[in-house]
């Protein structure tokens, strides 16, 4: 996925959702580095 | 939705599903499928802060607005005019200048703490020494205990929280507990013997304000309340305070969404307000203002109904106060003149004690000077009753001078906001049962109320009317288009008033063209951006 994205075209609310979701895959990630990471 | 929206989801889900089929059922791919995730992290953060920056972005330039310059104008308009409290035709310099608060405060010292016995102190010698009257500890003899406190207080007038104004305080206290008192009697003693010279200096001050303003009393009242509206109305829908209520939490934008909106004008309006002519709609909101305003004088108007009555009580009997307030006078000050002249002998007293050519007097003079601080305590005591009465009759004279049946209900509030002790007194004893009822912020609610420009109403009843007020009021707004009967007045005041304070602020709001949408996100991203802030 490229960086440099356009956002400026999102309606406020579309943009506050997308920062809801990317912040919600960004706990997946988390959780998924931190449960695999310790499984022996 | 926006395709970068759905270029996003598509990519989150993508990746979810890359890492879903990889294996992790050794060491080794457990250790490769960290190793992904970490990468797929790295770069769900670089993308958050892309959207961050974005909502930064947006977030800024929806905040940076700056106020209506003529919001700075007006009060800088206003505070040349200054304090239209020092032309009450109703007060004495001693309340214009507001030495009856500062009074006041140190005869309730009990509610209030040390530091706020000595501010007090300190501001009324500051307000004498504006009128170039400056005082020394010499003033200070309306008892021994208030001379050899104030010694102390004027070497220390800059560090109230020294050791040694505090011991000096507590040492005299405990052998005269009544101290703060002489110190409020001696003061007032003092505005007594100077206050021909603050009502000349006063005068004098007023007409030079008067003159440069080239205007007379009457207009120069008219012209501080038209200001205050100008004002007001110009910060109602001004887009900065709007937009920091919203940011400050005091009004919520799922308040003010259509849906409630159109509830709300459905249930007030008696005609269709949504398919009204925007000429009608506008007139329809301003009525809603008018009938807020007339709504806020009622609230008050029955919120301090009982000082009222005490007033009328008052004028009921006003033939008993016409000379009242002299008799009181000259009483007190002959118990004060009494008090000088036994301090004097005191004094005198003190230096004969040592003096051999009173060898044959020293037994009495010693037994004089021994009984002396009770004797003159009793005194202080008559004193302080006396001065209590004197505000009373006070206001009693006022409304001897100024109150008759045409007098608007407005006029009588005007009468109790001028006299502070008095409107204090009431309210306290009308809240007696109440100890969480905060006497002060109930006198300062009136007192802002007497201040504001909209008094319409109370303006246009006499007191010696007896009017159906709920009635009027109904009937008034009915007939412009508003649905509002008795009920809502009498019983359901504050809900009534909530919803019609609702409108009020929606119509504000777009007045002020602000965006609805700007808004909402500003509430929403505000405190993303306040975390952004702190990191």
């Amino acid at each position: 996925m490229e960086e440099n994205f356009e956002l400026s075209k999102l309606s406020h609310e579309s943009l506050l959702n997308l920062y809801k979701e990317i912040n919600e895959y960004i706990d997946f990630l988390e959780k998924e580095k931190r449960e695999k990471g310790t499984e022996e | 939705m926006n395709d970068i929206s759905v270029e996003i989801e598509k990519y989150i889900s993508s990746n979810k599903q890359i890492l879903s089929i990889l294996p992790i059922n050794t060491k080794k791919n457990r250790s490769q499928y960290v190793k992904k995730v970490s990468e797929l992290y790295d770069a769900a953060l670089k993308i958050k802060q892309v959207i961050l920056d974005e909502i930064k972005e947006r977030y800024d330039k929806i905040v940076d607005i700056t106020e209506n310059p003529n919001i700075m104008r007006i009060n800088k308009n206003i505070d040349s005019i200054g304090n239209i409290d020092l032309f009450n035709e109703l007060n004495t310099p001693y309340e214009k200048l507001g030495l009856d608060r500062i009074t006041h405060s140190l005869h309730c010292f009990f509610e209030g703490d040390f530091n706020l016995v000595n501010q007090n102190i300190k501001l009324f010698i500051e307000k004498f020494r504006e009128f170039g009257i400056v005082l020394t500890e010499k003033d200070f003899n309306y008892s021994k205990h208030t001379n050899e406190y104030i010694k102390v207080f004027f070497e220390e007038m800059e560090n109230f929280s020294s050791n040694k104004l505090k011991k000096t305080f507590e040492d005299i206290y405990w052998k005269c507990p009544d101290i703060v008192t002489h110190i409020e009697l001696n003061l007032r003693y003092l505005y007594y013997i100077n206050s021909k010279k603050f009502e000349k200096d006063l005068n004098e001050k007023n007409d030079k304000v008067l003159s440069e303003l080239k205007l007379d009393k009457n207009k120069f009242v008219e012209r501080f309340f038209e200001l205050n509206k100008e004002l007001i109305e110009i910060e109602m829908v001004d887009q900065k305070r709007i937009l920091n209520k919203f940011i400050d939490g005091e009004w919520k934008i799922k308040d003010f969404s259509n849906k409630d909106m159109e509830v709300l004008y459905t249930k007030l309006c008696t005609v269709d307000y949504y398919n009204s002519s925007p000429e009608k709609q506008e007139e329809i909101d301003k009525n809603f203002v008018s009938l807020l305003h007339t709504l806020q004088e009622y609230n008050v108007y029955m919120k301090y109904k009982y000082i009222i009555d005490d007033l009328k009580q008052k004028y009921k009997n006003k033939e008993a106060f016409k000379d009242s307030y002299e008799k009181k006078n000259k009483e007190l000050r002959k118990k004060e003149q009494e008090l000088v002249k036994e301090n004097e002998k005191n004094k005198r007293n003190i230096k004969r004690a040592n003096n051999i050519l009173f060898i044959l007097f020293r037994r009495k003079i010693k037994h004089e000077i021994y009984t002396f601080p009770v004797l003159t305590n009793e005194k202080i005591k008559q004193i302080n009753e006396l001065y209590i009465e004197l505000d009373e009759e006070m206001v009693n004279t006022r409304i001897a001078e100024y109150v008759d049946e045409n007098c608007s209900i407005k006029y009588m509030f005007k009468i109790v906001s001028s006299f502070y002790t008095y409107a204090y007194n009431l309210i306290k004893e009308q809240y007696k049962d109440d100890p969480d009822v905060d006497v002060q912020k109930e006198l300062q609610e009136l007192l802002d109320f007497i201040n504001q420009p909209y008094k319409v109403m109370l303006n246009n009843i006499k007191l010696a009317e007896e009017p159906n007020i709920t009635s009027i009021i109904s009937n008034r707004y009915q007939i412009m288009n508003i649905r509002l009967v008795q009920e809502d007045l009498e019983d359901n005041l504050e809900n009534f008033m909530r919803d019609i304070e609702k409108i009020v602020n929606y119509y504000n709001i777009r007045r002020s063209n602000l965006n609805l949408d700007d808004i909402s996100f500003v509430e929403n991203a505000k405190s993303l951006i306040s975390n952004i802030n702190k990191e």
